[in-house]
């Protein structure tokens, strides 16, 4: 099983790189992956809505929510959540997130 | 109707040859392609956000709105079922210059009865036959 270490930490991925042991995600797994995605500096106010978001959703439904469910809640429209998560709100943000990898995944 | 000539390239990729316009489509690298070109679904995506944003761009000059640098921004995911992958979800913004106010609900009508969307929903015939060189 591959393995991602962050910030002194190892937490088991799959080969995109989603975290599979979900109860282990925290803030500074999302902090510190967030480089890989190529996002710079601290984790933005807009970051934590999306990312809270999803994972508040995901323990309610388990499963990440439809694109557009996303844009209406955090009020963040798609242009704007591939400008917070260039990898795009499946592979960037639910991996940041530290949800399942997306069934819909392009 | 215009003939359309696919050619293989390399690998996954793909060059589209028609009215004297070329382009390339081909696989990202995570399945298997070079990436040297958008893939046959975001092509397909993308042929209907640019569909449905001619009629709205034709709407627009009929009644006089203003579209000039309209733009979409669009995503896909992918569902597979039975063995079967195909487009699930294709989710569309659309940023206009200007409000259109009460012709907004028209002008996404007018979105809505395109080429490639009518054609999504119903459905084409494909017509396929092999020979070799």
């Amino acid at each position: 099983m591959p393995a991602v270490t962050l910030a002194g930490k190892t937490y088991e991925v799959d080969e995109d790189g989603f975290l599979q042991e979900l109860d282990k995600w925290n803030a500074e797994f999302a902090q510190e992956y967030a480089k890989e995605e190529g996002i710079e500096g601290q984790l933005s106010e807009e970051h934590w809505k999306v990312i809270n978001y999803l994972r508040s959703y995901y323990q309610q439904f388990g499963i990440a929510p439809m694109i557009r469910k996303l844009c209406k809640e955090t009020g963040f429209d798609l242009k704007r959540i591939y400008a917070l998560f260039p990898s795009g709100p499946a592979k960037g943000a639910c991996k940041l997130a530290g949800l399942a990898k997306p069934t819909g995944c392009v | 109707m215009d003939l359309i000539t696919l050619k293989h390239e390399k690998g996954l990729c793909f060059s589209i040859q028609v009215r004297g316009h070329k382009f390339l489509l081909d696989m990202p690298k995570e399945s298997k392609g070079e990436d040297q070109g958008p893939s046959p679904a975001d092509t397909l995506a993308a042929s209907l956000g640019a569909c449905m944003g001619m009629h709205m761009a034709l709407y627009c000059q009929t009644v006089g709105l203003p579209y000039e640098g309209m733009e979409m921004n669009l995503v896909y995911n992918l569902v597979e079922e039975k063995g079967r992958k195909r487009i699930q979800t294709v989710t569309v913004d659309v940023i206009l210059p200007k409000d259109p106010g009460p012709r907004g609900a028209a002008l996404l009508r007018a979105g809505e009865n395109c080429i490639v969307r009518n054609t999504l929903e119903q459905g084409p015939q494909i017509d396929v036959e092999m020979t070799a060189e």
